[in-house]
């Protein structure tokens, strides 16, 4: 017995090739492969060329996508930089913007409020004081029916005066002029007491409420300062300082309302003058009264409100600029002037 | 052979090439086709070479790797066949006859019957690895491409094989003897 070894045994495999059968190539066969053949050639062309589509259509995608996200942007800046957007959205671009160092209007609501000095209020210039009329000795009267106030007798508190209406050479006491200090109430009735806080040592000294002045008949300062802060804002320190030299016929009403507010609130001061000069002859029906108020406020918004009233039936001197005021004041009789709401403050 | 073939003129479809790879190509697919029991290796052959003349477009590689590429396609075609034919439950009465016609031994196709009944006797795996790399030719690498497998997964198993049909063959012979002893 004779074993297949490896190499006789693939020769044996080897010649089973000759068990293959040679035929004659058909040409038809032939040419539908050669047809076949070129049409699967032309393919990679044809993937080039989608390629090519491909990359051109990315492309184009591209520069929609760009030009639509430039619009959108674009319109979206100009919508910021008016303010038109809603709060928020307002509040979130100008923040993505200021990283840029591109400033946008941000909503009201976020603004924050900036302290800022108080303004000096400008002092009215009025014009010369007239000679006074008043005499120098004054005397109240009082009417029996009209409810009296009986004068405080506290200490007068130190008068702060207000750096924004008082003049520095009208602080001093006992310094009147009349054509330096406009509203010198016991010189130039009627005008606008620019001395707030001086207190006279007599009884109708009002402490604590501002322009809340003895009331002689026919003269009345009604709160004058009553510093209106606007809601929300800090507490406001009033100080108020009444004076009253209430001779016969005549006080001197003045309060002084000041607020310190916190830096950059509101600053009310209001002065009111109310000066009654009933003649020592006259009959305290015919008593003359002048009233001032005057308020300032300083606020936010740098209104300052002044009100001045006078009303007198019988009015001997009234000063020119009083007269408007009377129509906030109806005239009352026996009672001179009304300086109501001096210094509402402007919100 | 193939490797004379240019990949690239087939490419381009000349003739010339085509007509050279056909004759060239295209008696081996019909006896693998037949060895490997297709019924109709000549389909075998024609819808192999359709396949490759669609493909070469997208075929890189030399001569070597056609053949690989080409039997691949070859294989593919030939189980599909098979598996036609089990699935087909009628057929014509012409092609009963072929059947029993190519059935049948015949001289001039097999040559060495001893050893064809040992590779029938081989799992399908074994006997297409022997059938392509001892009979078509191909190399270790090309044969391995062909099945799809790794070159030294290919190589062990064309080992393993080929000591299986070595052990057929034996066999075969240790029965033929001891039938002789037998019948003497």
């Amino acid at each position: 017995m004779i074993w297949p070894s490896d190499r006789r045994l693939a020769l044996r495999l080897a010649d089973l090739r000759a068990t293959e059968v040679a035929f004659d190539v058909d040409q038809d066969l032939v040419a539908r492969l050669r047809s076949l053949a070129i049409a699967s050639s032309a393919d990679p062309t044809l993937v080039k060329g989608r390629w090519k589509r491909r990359v051109g259509a990315a492309i184009g995608a591209v520069g929609v996508f760009g030009w639509a996200g430039a619009a959108a942007a674009g319109a979206s800046v100009g919508l910021v930089s008016t303010g038109s957007l809603p709060d928020p959205i307002q509040n979130v671009v100008a923040d993505v913007l200021e990283v840029v160092n591109i400033e946008v209007p941000r909503p009201v609501s976020s603004v924050e409020i900036v302290p800022e000095p108080a303004e000096e209020v400008p002092v009215e210039e009025t014009p010369p004081a007239e000679p006074p009329v008043i005499e120098p000795t004054p005397t109240t009267v009082i009417e029996p029916d009209q409810p009296e106030e009986e004068p405080v007798d506290e200490p007068v508190e130190e008068p702060i005066a207000p750096p924004t209406t008082t003049l520095p050479e009208e602080s001093d006491e006992g310094d009147l002029d009349a054509e330096e200090s406009p509203g010198r109430s016991e010189e130039a009735p009627g005008q606008t007491g620019a001395t707030p806080g001086q207190s006279g040592t007599t009884p109708g000294q009002s402490g604590n409420t501002p322009a809340q002045g003895a009331e002689p008949p026919g003269q009345t300062g009604n709160t004058p300062g009553q510093s209106g802060s606007a809601p929300g804002q800090s507490g406001s320190n009033g100080q108020g300082n009444g004076n009253s030299d209430n001779a016969p016929g005549q006080s001197d009403n003045n309060g002084n309302g000041n607020s310190d507010n916190a830096p950059g609130q509101t600053d009310n001061n209001g002065n009111g003058n109310s000066q009654g000069n009933p003649n020592p002859g006259t009959p305290p029906e015919q008593s003359n009264g002048n009233g001032n108020g005057n308020g300032q406020s300083n606020s936010q918004s740098g209104n300052n409100g002044n009100g001045r009233g006078v009303a007198a039936d019988e009015v001997d001197v009234t000063p020119p600029e009083a007269a408007p005021a009377t129509e906030d004041t109806p005239a009352s009789p026996n009672r001179g002037n009304n300086g109501n709401r001096g210094g509402q403050s402007g919100r | 052979m193939a490797d004379r073939v240019s990949v690239r003129a087939l490419k381009r479809g000349e003739a010339s090439e085509w007509s050279k790879f056909v004759g060239d190509i295209g008696p081996k697919i019909v006896g693998y086709a037949h060895r490997m029991g297709s019924r109709d290796p000549d389909e075998v052959m024609g819808a192999t070479l359709e396949a490759v003349a669609r493909r070469i477009g997208e075929f890189e590689g030399g001569a070597g790797d056609l053949r690989s590429f080409v039997f691949s396609i070859a294989h593919a075609r030939i189980v599909d066949d098979l598996r036609r034919n089990t699935r087909r439950s009628e057929v014509s009465i012409e092609n009963t006859l072929d059947l029993l016609e190519a059935d049948e031994p015949n001289e001039e196709t097999f040559s060495d019957p001893d050893l064809l009944a040992a590779l029938e006797r081989l799992p399908k795996e074994q006997h297409r690895m022997l059938e392509l790399r001892y009979v078509v030719g191909l190399s270790t690498r090309e044969t391995a491409k062909a099945i799809g497998k790794s070159e030294v997964a290919t190589r062990v198993a064309l080992s393993r094989a080929f000591a299986k049909l070595k052990d057929l063959l034996s066999e075969q012979l240790r029965a033929e003897s001891s039938e002789a002893e037998v019948a003497s």
